[in-house]
C-alpha cells in the first residue's frame, strides 16, 4: 500500500479545493471577529470547508467502487429543509414573532419608503440580464437588494438553487456591511442642509386590536393580489400575530429564541452543502458578489431620492429628512442606526432615530412584499 | 420576449406593485388607528374635553 491510497485527499485536493477552504475561512473569521452576521456566517464558513475537502461524507458522493449513491448529512438536510423552502419559512415565523410594528404605525406613511428602497432588486435584475444570466437567476441575485437573508434564500432556492451558495454570503455579507456601503451613497445625493432636517417626532399609542388585525390584514391583502407570495408573507405574519395576540408568550418567545437559533444553525450549514469548488469557484460568483453590491447601493439610492422628491410637494417645515429614505431597507436596525448617526453628526440635536425605525420597519414589509412579487412575476415571463 | 424587454417589464410592474401594496397597507393602517384607538389615549382625551 502507497502514500497515495493511505492519503487519497492530500493526492486529490485542487487549488478550488483549496480556494474554498479559504473562502470559508475568511467568512468564519468575517463572524467572529467582526461579528458580521455570525449566527449564519460562521455555519456557512464551517459548511465550506467540510464540503470540500475531497470524498467529503458530509455531503452526498458517488462510491466509485459500486457506482452507489452515499448520502451525506449536508445533502440530506438540503433536501430536507432548503430545496422545499421550510427552512426559510420557519425562520421567517421566528423574524415575525421578533418585529414590532408599532413604530411604523405612529408614522404610517413612512411605509412608502419600504416600498422605494426595494429599487435595487430591480434595478439588479436588469443588470444581471444585461451580463447574460436568464430570469430566473437574474431575479435570485436581484433579491440579494432586499437586503433580507431569508427572503433571498426562498426566492433563490426556489428559482436558482445552483446559486444560492453565493447569493447567500452575498446577502448575509452586505447586510453587515450596511455601515460602511450606505453613509457615503447616502453623502454623496444628499445636502449638508438635507441632512440636517429635523423631523417631528410623535408619542402615539397603539391598540391591541390594531397590532392584532395588522398581520392578518397583510397577509389577506396579500393573498387576494399575489396568492403565490402568501407562504412569505404568511409566515412571517403568523409570527409576528403570536407575538402580538399576548396569550401565546412562551410561543412567541420560543419562536424568537429556540426556533431562531435551532434553524439558524440548519440554514447556514445547509446552505454550505451548496458551496463545493465546482459550483462557487466560477466567474458567476464573482459578478453576483459584484452585483449585490450594486443592489445595496442602488437600493439607498431609490429611498433616498424617493425622499427628495416628495419634499418637492411638502411645504417647509414639513420637509422629511431624505437620509430616513435609506432606512427602507430591511437590515434592521443597522440601517435605522446609521442614519441617526449619520444626522447626529451633522446636527447633534437631531433624533431621526424613531422615523428611521419606522422606516426601517416599513423595510422589513417592503423586503417581504417585493420577495412575492417576483415569485408571482417571474413565471409569467419565463 | 426578449430578456431585457422582460425585465424591464418585471421591474415596472414590480416596483409599481410594491407601491400599491404598501398604499393598502398605509390606508389599512389609518383606518385601524382611526376604528381602533387606543383605549388608554382615548380616555386622557376624554378627560381633558371634561
Amino acid at each position: 500500500m502507497n502514500i497515495q491510497q493511505l492519503l487519497p485527499v492530500l493526492f486529490n485536493i485542487s487549488w478550488q479545493h483549496l480556494v474554498m477552504i479559504s473562502v470559508g475561512s475568511i467568512l468564519i473569521y468575517l463572524a467572529i471577529a467582526k461579528e458580521y452576521e455570525p449566527t449564519l456566517l460562521l455555519p456557512m464558513g464551517f459548511g465550506a470547508i467540510l464540503v470540500n475537502i475531497p470524498f467529503t461524507s458530509a455531503i452526498t458522493q458517488i462510491d466509485p467502487a459500486t457506482g452507489k449513491a452515499i448520502e451525506g448529512a449536508l445533502s440530506v438536510l438540503y433536501e430536507a429543509g432548503i430545496s422545499n423552502e421550510i427552512f426559510p419559512l420557519l425562520i421567517f415565523i421566528a423574524i415575525g414573532a421578533m418585529i414590532d410594528f408599532s413604530p411604523l404605525f405612529k408614522k404610517p406613511f413612512l411605509l412608502l419608503f419600504g416600498a422605494a428602497a426595494q429599487f435595487g432588486i430591480f434595478f439588479t435584475l436588469v443588470m444581471a440580464v444585461l451580463l447574460g444570466f436568464d430570469l430566473k437567476e437574474a431575479a435570485s441575485i436581484g433579491i440579494i437588494g432586499a437586503a433580507d437573508g431569508p427572503t433571498s434564500i426562498f426566492v433563490s432556492s426556489r428559482f436558482a438553487p445552483h446559486l444560492l451558495g453565493p447569493i447567500s454570503v452575498a446577502a448575509y455579507s452586505y447586510m453587515a456591511l450596511v455601515p460602511i456601503i450606505q453613509p457615503p451613497v447616502i453623502r454623496l445625493l444628499t445636502t449638508k442642509k438635507e441632512r440636517k432636517i429635523r423631523m417631528e417626532a410623535h408619542a402615539k399609542t397603539i391598540s391591541r386590536t390594531t397590532l392584532i388585525l395588522f398581520p392578518i390584514v397583510v397577509t389577506v391583502i396579500a393573498g387576494i393580489v399575489a396568492p403565490s407570495s402568501i407562504a412569505l408573507i404568511g409566515f412571517l405574519m403568523f409570527g409576528n400575530l403570536i407575538r402580538e395576540c399576548g396569550v401565546l408568550n412562551k410561543l412567541s418567545l420560543s419562536a424568537q429564541n429556540e426556533l431562531a437559533s435551532i434553524i439558524t444553525i440548519l440554514l447556514g450549514i445547509s446552505i454550505a452543502s451548496t458551496m463545493t469548488a465546482e459550483r462557487f469557484v466560477r466567474l458567476d460568483t464573482l459578478m453576483i458578489i459584484g452585483l449585490g453590491l450594486i443592489a445595496f447601493i442602488f437600493d439607498t439610492f431609490g429611498g433616498v431620492m424617493f425622499a427628495k422628491l416628495i419634499n418637492v410637494f411638502l411645504p417647509e417645515g414639513k420637509k422629511i429628512n431624505p437620509m430616513i429614505g435609506a432606512c427602507g431597507i430591511s437590515a434592521f436596525p443597522m440601517s435605522a442606526r446609521v442614519v441617526h448617526n449619520m444626522g447626529q453628526k451633522e446636527d447633534q440635536f437631531n433624533f431621526l432615530l424613531m422615523h428611521a425605525v419606522s422606516a426601517n420597519v416599513g423595510g422589513q414589509i417592503g423586503s417581504v412584499v417585493a420577495g412575492g412579487l417576483i415569485l408571482a412575476l417571474i413565471p409569467l415571463f419565463t | 420576449m426578449n430578456p431585457l424587454s422582460a425585465a424591464l417589464e418585471i421591474t415596472t410592474i414590480g416596483m409599481a406593485g410594491i407601491f400599491i401594496f404598501m398604499f393598502i397597507f398605509y390606508v389599512s393602517i389609518r383606518l385601524m388607528n382611526k376604528f381602533f384607538p387606543d383605549k388608554s389615549e382615548r380616555k386622557t382625551v376624554n378627560k381633558e374635553a371634561a
